[in-house]
Formats: C-alpha cells, structure tokens, sequence
C-alpha cells in the first residue's frame, strides 16, 4: 500500500458507532463510552466524551456493525428466524466491543419473540432468553427494551400476571429514576398488551381506553419535547390498534365496527391507524356476509393509503381471502398474494403464506 | 423532419455511388452517420439488416457487425436511463462478439477489442450503480448478474488478449489495464460480503491497479488510486479505504496548485473531476460504515474547498450530494433531503443524475413523518418522475404519501385530481384494475373541479368498472359501482347523453336476457321478480336522459317498451306503456318543438313512430291474452292498415296482419281472418309471418273439427285444418317434424297418399335422428309411410321398412296388416273396380301372410267383444277377413291343398251375411269378397 501522506483527520477512523434518536428530534453520533439505563456516554467528532441522560435519548442505533451482526439482522429482515437466532446468539459470544455483544444478546430474544407470532412454542425460549439478558444487563440502557420484550413473552407464554407486574415494576422504576415518559407510557402500553395477549380483552379494553386518551393529551403536550412527543403519538397509534383488537375479542367484529368507523373518519388518525381501522370495517362487513363491500374496501386501502408494512401485508393477505371467496372476481386472489410475497416479504402475513 | 426522411431514404435507397469501397463499406457508414446525426438507431439498424442479408464476402460481413457494435456502443452511451443503457450495453457486449470470432482484419478488430474493453467496464460500472442504488428486483439482479458474467468473461479475455498484443506504455495497454482492473473492482461488489469470489475479484483488483499506478502518470494513477479505495470499500475495510480516498484528495489538490497543472486548463479540469470523484466515493463509504462524524466533516471539507476554489459540480459531484441526500434522509432530516435532491434534479434535467435525484426524494419522501412541511409541488414532481421513468411501484408510493397531506395543503386542487390520475395509472400499469378504478373514483370524487383530471379519472373509472361488470353482470355491487361511474360522467357533463344511453342500453340488454329466458319466467317465479327488477333498473336508466338530448325519443320509446314487457309480471305495467305511446303518438310528435330538424333526428323519428304505433297493438294483444277480450277489437283497430301508414316498415306490417288473424278468430270471424290471411298472400307478407297466421287458422279448424256434429262438416273443417297446416308447414323457414308428422296423417286421413308419402319420406330423412324424436313418433312415421306406399300400390318400396317394422314391433296391428299386404298381396279398390296389387308371394311369405292373417282375424274378433259387438258388425273384422280370405286365394294357387278354400270362406261368410260387409265395411270389401269368390 503506497501512501506518502495522509490528511489531518484521525478521528476518522471509523470506530464502532452509534446513532441517538434525541428527545428534542434531533440525532447524534458517535463512538460508545458507556451506556447505562440512566446515562450515555459517546464521543463528539473531537473525540470529547459527551454524557447524556437516558431520558433526552428515545432510541440508540449501532450504525456501521461488523459483519456478523450485519448478517443476522438481514436474516431476521427475511423472516429467516433459524438463522438470525443462532446468528445473534454466536455474535452475542464473539462480538466486541462488550455493549455490542449484548446489544446482540438483545436482538437474539427479540428474535425468538418475533418468532413466536408464528410459532407460539417459541415465546417460552424468547423468555427465557429475556429473563437471562435482564438478569446480565440490569444497568443497561436498553433494559426497558429487554423488558417490554420480555413482557411480551411471558403474556404469550400464558404469564400474564408475571408480565403485567414486570411491566408495573419498570413504570415505577422510570418514574423513580426519571427515565422518561415515553418509558413510563410504553410500559402502560406493553402492560395493556399483554393483558390482551393474555386473553384478558375486558380488562385490555378498560386500560387501553384510558390510554388513548392520555397518550394524545400528551402528543400535543407542547412541554413535552417534540422527538418524545412524535414518539408517544406513535404509541398512541399503537394503543388505538390495540384497542380495536380488544374490543374485537371482548364483543366481536361486528361490535367493533362502529369503533374501527369513528377511527377511521377521525381527522387526526394517524395514516398507519385509518388504514388498519378501514381493515377492521372491512372484516366487520365480511363477517356480515357483505363479501363484494368489503373486497372494495381493502381495496381501497391498498389502492390509496400509506401505510407501514405490516398494514399493507394485512390488507392484502385479507383481500386475497375474500376475493377467492367471490370467485376471484374481478381479479384473481393470486395477483394479491404474488404482491405479498414480493413487496412485503419481511412481514408476518407473508410469512403466512409460505 | 423531412431532410432527415429524405437522407435515411437516400441512403436505403441508391445503389453504390463508386468502385472504391464496397456497398457494404458504404452501409455501414451510413448507418453510423444515422444514429451519429439523427439518433435514429431503428433505422441504422433496418440498414445493417438489410445489408447483412445481402453481404457476401466475410470482409464486407465483418464491416457490417462492426458498425452494429458502434451504433449499439453510441446508442448506451446517449442513454440516460441506466437500467435501459444496461440492456443495450449487453446486446453491444454480445455483437462486438460476434464481430470478434467473424472478423479478419486487424485494424478493425483491434479497435473492436478496445472497445469491447470499454464497454465491459461500462456494464461493470452500470450495474454497480443499480445495484448501489437498490434499483433492481431480485429477478432483474439475477438476470443482470448472470449476463455480467458473460460479458465479463469475454470482455477479460479480449483484455488479456490486447495485453499480450500491445506494447507497455501505449494507450491501448494501458486503458486494457485499467480496465480490467476495473472489472474485476465491479465484479467482486456483485457478490455478498465475506464471499469468497468478493474476495478474490477485489484483490485482484487491487493488485492490477496498484501495478497500473505505480507506472501511470498523475492523472490516470489518481484514478487508479481512488479505484483502489473503491475496492477496499466493497471488501468493507474502511480504514484502508479511507486512507485511499485521502490520499488521492490531498494529493490531486495539491498537484492542482502546482504552474504545471494550472498551464493545462484540460489536465485541471480533468483532476478536479478526480477530486470530486473521491469526496462521492468518500462519503459513501463513511455513510456505509456509519460514521456520521466523518462523513460530516469531509462533507464540509468538500464544500469548503468547492467554495474556495469555485469549482463547478461534474457529475461525481453532484453524485456527491446525492450522498449527502441520502445521509439527511437517514438522520430523518427529510424536507433537506428533498430540497438537496431537488436541485441536483433541477441541475440535471436531461441526466441520468436526475434519475437518481428523484430516487432519493423518493425515499425522502416515503421516510418523512407524517407531520413535516415539505412543498407539495416538490412531492408532486417527485412522484411524476418516478412514473414517467416507469418506476410505478415508487409513483404509488409517492402519490399515496401525498394524498394525505392533500387536505392540509392550499394547493391541494391545483395537485389532487392529477395525483389521483396518475396514482391510477401507475396501478394500472402495476397490472391492479381494481385499484386502479379506486383511485380514478377518489379522483373525479375529491377533485370535481379540475375539469382536465375529473374528466379523464372519471372516464376511466368507467371504463374499468364496465369491463368488471361485463364479466360479473349479475355481481350488484359492480353493477352500483358502474353506475355511479357514469352518474358521475353525466354530472361531469362528459360523453352527453350517449354515455347514459350506453348504459341504458346495457341494462335493457340485461333485462332482456332476464325475461327472454326459456321457459318464460312467471310473474311468481323468482326468475320472474329478477326479471321484474331488472327491466325497472332498465326504465330507471332510459328516465333519466335527459329531456333536451339528442336519445331523449329513442329514450321514451324504449321505456313504453319495457313498461310492455314488464306487464308480464305487473299487470299494471300494460296501461303505463299505453299511456306512454298515446302521450308520444298524440302529443309528443305533434308538438312543433320535437319536429326533427336534422337527418339523424329524422331517422330517429322514422323508426321510432312506427314502432310506438305498433306496440299499442301489440298491449292491447297482451291484456286481450290475458283476459280481457274487449281488448280484440282494439287490436284490429290498432293494427288496421299499418302497412299503409307506415309503408317502409315491412316487418310491423306483415305482423300487424297476422295478429289481426289471431284477434279476428277470437272475436269468431273465421272469414274475416281468412281474408286478412289471402291479403297476407296477396302483398306478399314474408313467409314466417303467413306461416305463423296459418297455422292460427290451423289451429282453429283443428277445434272446428273436434266440434262438427256430422261427418259431413266435419270432413269440410278438416279440409281446411289440412289446407293451413299444409301452408303452415310450407312458409315456416325451418318446419317441425311434429307439425309434418301431423300433416302426413292428416293428408293420409284426407286420402292424399302421394304428399303424405312424401312427408313422411322427408321426416324419416331429415328428422329420424332428432334428439327430440320419440321412439312412438318414429314408428309413427314409419308406418305411416308403409301405408302411404301401400295405398299407391307401391309394394316393392314398402318391403324393406316393413321387414324392419316386423323386428321392432312384430305384434303391432298396423305392422301386421302392413305386412299381410306385403306377403301376399292385397286387393285395391279405384271407386269401380277391384284391382289385385301382387305381394312378395313366395310360400314362406304366405306361409307368414297366412299367419299374420288369422292374428288379425282374432284380434278383430276379439275387440268386437271387447266392444260388446259381433264381429260381423265390426268394419275391422270385415278387413281381417278379407286379408286372410286373400292370403287363402293366394295359397290356393301355390299349394293345391289350399286350393278353394278361399271360396268356401267366403261362401261361409255369406250364408252370415250375404252383402258381405258392405254395410258395415262399405263396398270396397263386398266387392272385393266378390271378386274372390269369382276366382
């Protein structure tokens, strides 16, 4: 390698790095010093250590990871579970620095708990995986990841008090620490999840209903600062959804209809929440029989709306259904399971269909 | 235009212009000055083809294939779009191929070699940046890939052969050697990470650069030097590229500040392009690697020094800030991302940059939160490039993520109905009709005012929606659908009445199919209540044309018409339709205003009268029909002299006629009916309606004979059932077996043998294999037909159908008799005489005859019983008799045994009854039994 003279700038030797989504909505980068539940510590681009706490960061990132993680997180994108748990379990082994290495240790139960949508016998390994990263990364900034997960895992697993309580337990200590609201609202949200996870819809119903409601009180919180305030409207959208399924398990989707209808014509619903809202009218008018009006109405999701992935794969998937129920008319239900599979590969729906 | 038409013609068609260079040396140059000049790649092409057709020599073969490789060569390199230069870029790669194992002279193929070099490079580096760019299906990487491949392998085996063939230090050595170094630098991003061949392609990259460099000049090393960064970058060792993309910055910079450099504009300008080049890779690697640090740092170096020393962006600069894009895009920062983006766009109107602008606002736009302010017209602009470069899955993309932020948005109408349009046509394109009607719906729906996309999103939704129905016609739903869409083109004013006339013409098509089904349904029925339904939606469509539209009369006409038709399920319906003719006959044409002004109107009214005139008749039939016989005088009414009132309208008339037939016999005026039937005749009507006003009075003497009290009128009524049946049968295009099975009896009944053998002959031809014909009908006619044959003493002919008779019914009555006759013979009668008519006659046939004979003589005897008579009383017993008695004569000339026995029969007979059945069987048998006794 011929080099007679290099420029000015060491620092940029890429260094193992992350990316901080802040509360403000801003972002930061740079090289890891330490990352506790209560403080971060990366470097500037002087190679200044800058402490930050836990609560001004949303969300941490490792950017430019080596190519093992790499690896497992593209097969955990291609909905290839195997592969991406025993990826991420070796990582976990062998990655430095150690912060990376747990940070694999987490992604490896989040695996197996994503997993276990499709294959409910894998919730009890995803948390068992759970319990033992918590119990090694107590201090950890990622705990309360590690904990909704792990919440989520127990409910799916048939403890549903263990995980409610868990999910009580890390709002108290956010609270007690300061960690955050948007910690303290995703536990509340985890917490009523589980409860429906649990088959516990009544009582799903009652906490979630109260938590729409303080979670958009605190969207438009303006001394909220705007990253967490963006970050609990996206809770909301998600307490709403929930919501829905709730009341679908309590009474039936023909009862939610009227819920999935007032959602769906509000003027503030988010894009992500109108289009599953117009699914759940959709499946409210199939279950009446109406097979043609609610063709037409997934239909029309997919034809108009955007919508994340997930959302999109659950239309289609449900389009496919119905239209294959009218016949394939007008159009033949494979054209709608083709796009599935192509477009939308990583989701659950279209992991159905392989 | 028309120079360049005249050129292209000019070259295609003159003959060679000298001796000195071939036709095909000429060709070939002027299909490179084709495309060179004019662009006009097809016709360069239809040129080659045409000469290569007629080529002889390998020389001039060899000639023509090079130029196919120049044009291709120049037609990728003026390409813009990268996907579509990729594909031309292998067709080159395969031509310049096959010119390669064609080709003999060496000046050519030494050219061709160094350019296939090049453009193996070229397809390296093309589909690097699609693949990069994240531009390719999995499908398209493969296929792609697999071609690389190819091309690589021939394009490094012509490489390494100029390397051997050329002199170090020469250009043609050198650019092989950049070059294949450069292959193999693409060749290994083509492979995953930690692969084996990324391995070992990148480090053979590296090392044909690094031996290129060491001996290159400034300029072309510094290239060699940022390839060799480039490559550490795909092997992802960061810090080894970092040093490269360092170093050929410091250094090229550096060199710019030198006299030496600043003396050659070109060299300046050529290393500030270096320069650029290595800030577009730099940032790219730091924005792979993650380092938001770095990469902001050099991105302010690169400013820096663009400001400094006024540099002006070549494309690796402008691909630079593309970079720079996409980084904003992933730290969220979408509205910079766009507007960043934008301006490279707007830079590079006409460039392949501004393909990929649009791609990373795109992405911009999709990563956006739903809350961030970002000019619509730019999101717009996003999302219409993407559709006109056919990147349909982005166009949908995009124009859904406007649609939302249409509401909020003041320039939402200036955008909306053409966003729609285009999201529809993008899922059109996509293959997705229904989406496509969705959004074309949403569009005329949302964005009524927009005179230009209403219109066309309208149209289309129509479309779409009738081609769904045509295939679902029974599918409610669609049919609703359908019809909005067309509401929706009448409230747009769009199409004028025609569009709603389509539409009720469609539905009264539908309704049609609903009570034309066969059998008719009933007004109960539940095909009869769809029927019902679907002739109102009929009539509801014909409402609503409007009244000043040039379908409005066909419109009022149409509805009378259904209001017909729908009486068969709603009695009520008659005297709507009524209403409606009367109030069009009385009031509607006489009105000055409705005088039609034009030939089309005049047409109009033309057919239209008529028909209303003729429809009156025909309601007022349908209530006479359904029970109210008052109305039969108003069918004739109605009906009377339409041939003269509207003299062109030949089909009304001759059906005016023959319903008057109909109503006259049901009022009892069978000679008012035969009448009208010879007016019939006389004009002439057509022969399907005097066949259906025959059989009317067909079926009316049919009745006549079954109520005649003597035999007399009875014969007289019979007659005349013959005499209308027999027309029935004659004027009907296609007759029925059945109604000519009826008539062959019946002119047998009526003693007519002749036509009723023929008949008989013809349903046995024609209609002995109908799917329709019963077992007792064939027989029937068969028979039949022996009978007639008998009667006209035509034996011989009779014989074959009555041996096959015997198999199938040998103890039928009629059989036997037929079959007595056939054996022995029989006797005839012509009013005056008796006349013999010779069987078969052998002594088995009257061995048969003989037996066949005393069966019938039994069975005569036997339903005279039956019937509490004396044989001798009974005309049938009679004709046994007189059979058995002719079979015993017969026997007698045969058999001497047998000989009188006839005689003492019949003698026996007499001392019985001396007339011997003449009063009971009439006189043919008495004389008959006469004759014998005589023999």
């Amino acid at each position: 390698m011929i080099l007679s003279c290099t420029l000015l700038l060491p620092l940029l030797l890429p260094a193992q790095q992350v990316r901080l989504n802040l509360e403000d909505g801003g972002r930061a980068s740079g090289a890891v010093v330490a990352l506790t539940l209560e403080e971060v510590t990366i470097t500037n681009s002087d190679g200044d250590g800058v402490k930050r706490a836990s609560r001004e960061i949303l969300s941490i990132v490792p950017s430019g990871m080596p190519a093992e993680m790499s690896s497992a997180e593209a097969f955990a994108k291609a909905l290839d579970f195997q592969n991406a748990a025993n990826a991420f379990d070796a990582a976990a082994g062998s990655v430095e620095p150690e912060w990376l290495a747990a940070y694999a240790g987490l992604r490896h139960a989040e695996v197996l708990l994503t997993w276990s949508t499709i294959d409910a016998s894998k919730a009890g390994e995803a948390a068992t995986a759970f319990a033992a990263w918590t119990s090694a990364n107590a201090d950890s900034y990622w705990l309360p990841r590690a904990s909704y997960g792990h919440a989520r895992a127990m409910a799916t697993s048939n403890d549903v008090q263990g995980a409610t309580t868990k999910m009580q337990e890390l709002a108290d200590r956010a609270f007690e620490k300061n960690l955050g609201r948007h910690v303290e609202f995703q536990a509340a949200l985890v917490r009523s999840e589980c409860f429906l996870l649990g088959g516990q819809a009544e009582v799903a119903e009652a906490r979630l209903r109260d938590l729409v409601v303080k979670l958009g009180e605190a969207s438009r919180d303006q001394d909220i600062a705007r990253g967490t305030r963006q970050r609990i409207g996206r809770f909301q959208a998600d307490a709403q959804l929930l919501l829905g399924q709730a009341i679908e398990e309590k009474d039936g989707v023909k009862a939610a209809a009227s819920y999935w209808e007032g959602l769906a014509e509000a003027r503030d619903t988010k894009a992500d929440v109108r289009a599953a809202a117009r699914i759940g009218l959709a499946l409210a008018a199939k279950e009446q029989g109406e097979l043609r009006t609610a063709q037409l109405q997934l239909a029309r999701v997919i034809a108009l709306q955007p919508a994340k992935a997930e959302v999109m794969a659950h239309a289609l998937y449900e389009l496919a259904e119905i239209t294959e129920s009218l016949g394939n008319q007008p159009v033949p239900a494979k054209t709608y399971r083709e796009r599935l599979k192509a477009n939308f590969p990583e989701t659950t729906w279209a992991a159905k269909l392989r | 235009m028309y120079a360049t038409s005249t050129a292209i013609l000019l070259a295609l068609l003159l003959p060679p212009q000298d001796g000195g260079r071939s036709l095909a040396q000429q060709d070939a140059t002027a299909a490179r000055a084709i495309t060179q000049e004019f662009g006009l790649s097809r016709w360069s092409d239809k040129l080659l083809e045409r000469s290569l057709s007629r080529a002889k020599s390998s020389d001039d073969r060899a000639e023509l294939l090079l130029a196919r490789c120049d044009i291709l060569r120049l037609k990728a390199f003026r390409t813009v779009d990268e996907k579509e230069r990729l594909g031309i870029l292998g067709e080159a790669g395969v031509a310049y191929a096959e010119f390669l194992e064609s080709s003999g002279n060496s000046r050519n193929v030494s050219t061709a070699q160094q350019n296939l070099g090049q453009l193996t490079e070229l397809y390296g580096r093309t589909l690097s940046n699609l693949l990069e760019a994240g531009q390719l299906s999995e499908e398209e990487k493969t296929t792609y890939i697999a071609t690389a491949e190819e091309i690589f392998k021939s394009g490094l085996k012509v490489l390494n052969g100029l390397l051997d063939t050329s002199e170090a230090g020469t250009l043609a050595f050198n650019q092989a050697t950049f070059s294949r170094a450069m292959v193999y630098r693409y060749w290994a991003g083509y492979y995953p990470a930690d692969s084996l061949e990324r391995d070992q392609y990148a480090n053979r990259a590296l090392g044909y650069l690094e031996e290129f460099a060491i001996s290159a000049n400034l300029l072309p090393s510094m290239l060699a030097y940022n390839a060799t960064a480039d490559v550490y970058r795909v092997l992802q060792d960061w810090e080894s590229s970092n040093d490269f993309y360092d170093y050929v910055i410091f250094n090229t910079i550096d060199a710019l500040a030198t006299e030496e450099v600043k003396d050659y504009p070109e060299l300046a300008q050529a290393l500030e392009g270096v320069v650029q080049q290595s800030y577009a890779g730099w940032l790219a690697m730091l924005r792979e690697s993650g380092n938001q640090a770095g990469f902001d740092q050099i991105y302010g170096q690169f400013l820096d020094w663009l400001d400094k020393e006024r540099i002006e962006l070549t494309s690796d600069g402008y691909l630079a800030q593309l970079e720079v894009a996409s980084q904003l895009v992933d730290n969220g920062e979408s509205a910079q991302a766009l507007a960043l983006a934008k301006e490279v766009a707007d830079n590079n109107p006409q460039s392949f940059l501004r393909l990929k602008a649009n791609a990373v606002m795109g992405n911009a736009i999709k990563n956006a939160p739903d809350d961030v302010v970002i000019e619509i017209s730019t999101l717009f602009d996003a999302a219409e490039g993407a559709f006109f470069e056919k990147r349909y899955e982005d166009s949908v993309e995009n124009f859904r993520r406007i649609l939302p932020r249409l509401s909020r948005n003041p320039d939402a109408s200036e955008y909306g109905g053409r966003a729609y349009y285009l999201l529809a046509r993008s899922w059109s394109n996509l293959g997705y009709d229904l989406f496509a009607a969705l959004a074309h719906e949403q569009g005329a729906k949302d964005y009524p005012d927009d005179e230009d996309s209403a219109a066309k999103n309208a149209v289309q939704w129509e479309k779409i929606t009738a081609r769904f129905l045509s295939a679902n016609a029974s599918d409610r739903a669609i049919e609703d659908w359908h019809t909005e869409a067309v509401d929706m083109l009448a409230a747009l004013d769009i199409g004028g009445g025609d569009v709603q006339m389509n539409e009720a013409k469609r539905l009264n098509n539908l309704a049609k199919s609903y009570y034309n089904k066969r059998p008719k349904p009933t007004a109960d029925s539940k095909e009869g209540q769809d029927a019902a339904r679907a002739i109102r939606k009929a009539i509801d469509a014909y409402e609503a044309i409007d009244a000043n539209s040039d379908s409005y009369e066909k419109a009022l006409v149409q509805r009378g018409s259904l209001y017909f038709e729908l009486g068969s399920f709603e009695p009520g319906a008659y005297d709507t339709a009524l209403g409606i003719y009367n109030d069009y006959l009385n009031n509607y044409i006489t009105a000055e205003e409705n005088t039609p002004s034009d030939p089309r109107s005049r047409k109009v009214r033309a057919d239209s009268e008529p028909l209303a005139a003729f429809n009156v008749g025909r309601i007022y039939r349908a209530k006479a029909k359904a029970g109210d016989t008052n109305s039969w005088p108003l069918v004739l009414s109605s009906f009377e002299n339409l041939r003269e009132r509207y003299p062109t309208q030949q089909s009304l008339a001759d059906d005016a006629m023959r319903y008057r037939i109909e109503a006259f016999l049901n009022l009892g005026k069978v000679e008012d009916a035969e009448a009208e039937y010879q007016a019939m005749l006389a004009v002439p009507a057509s022969d399907v309606r005097i066949s259906i006003g025959a059989f009317y009075l067909y079926s009316a003497w049919a009745k006549t004979v079954d109520q005649a009290e003597d035999l007399e009128a009875r014969l007289a009524a019979k007659e005349r059932e013959l005499q209308y049946l027999h027309a029935y049968n004659s004027f009907a295009s296609n007759p029925r077996w059945q109604n000519l099975l009826g008539e062959a009896n019946l002119q047998m009944e009526m003693d007519h043998p002749e036509v009723a053998s023929g008949l008989y002959q013809r349903i046995l031809n024609d209609f002995e294999k109908a799917s329709d014909m019963t077992d007792i009908s064939r027989f029937s006619a068969r028979i039949g037909f022996v009978e007639s044959l008998l009667a006209m003493r035509r034996v011989g002919e009779a014989v074959p159908v009555v041996e096959a008779l015997v198999q199938q019914k040998p103890k039928n009555l009629r059989v036997k008799i037929a079959v007595v006759k056939v054996k022995a013979g029989f006797l005839a009668w012509d009013g005056r005489n008796v006349l013999e008519v010779p069987g078969e006659g052998t002594l088995e046939a009257l061995e048969l005859a003989k037996q066949m004979a005393s069966d019938l003589v039994q069975l005569g005897k036997y339903e005279a019983e039956q019937e509490g008579k004396n044989p001798f009383y009974y005309a049938p017993w009679w004709e046994a008799k007189l059979s058995q008695a002719y079979v015993y004569y017969q026997l007698g000339k045969t058999d001497p045994a047998e000989a009188g026995k006839h005689k003492r029969m019949i003698e026996s007979l007499q001392k019985q009854d001396p007339t011997l059945g003449e009063g009971v069987a009439g006189k043919r048998i008495s004389e008959s039994f006469k004759w014998l006794l005589l023999r």
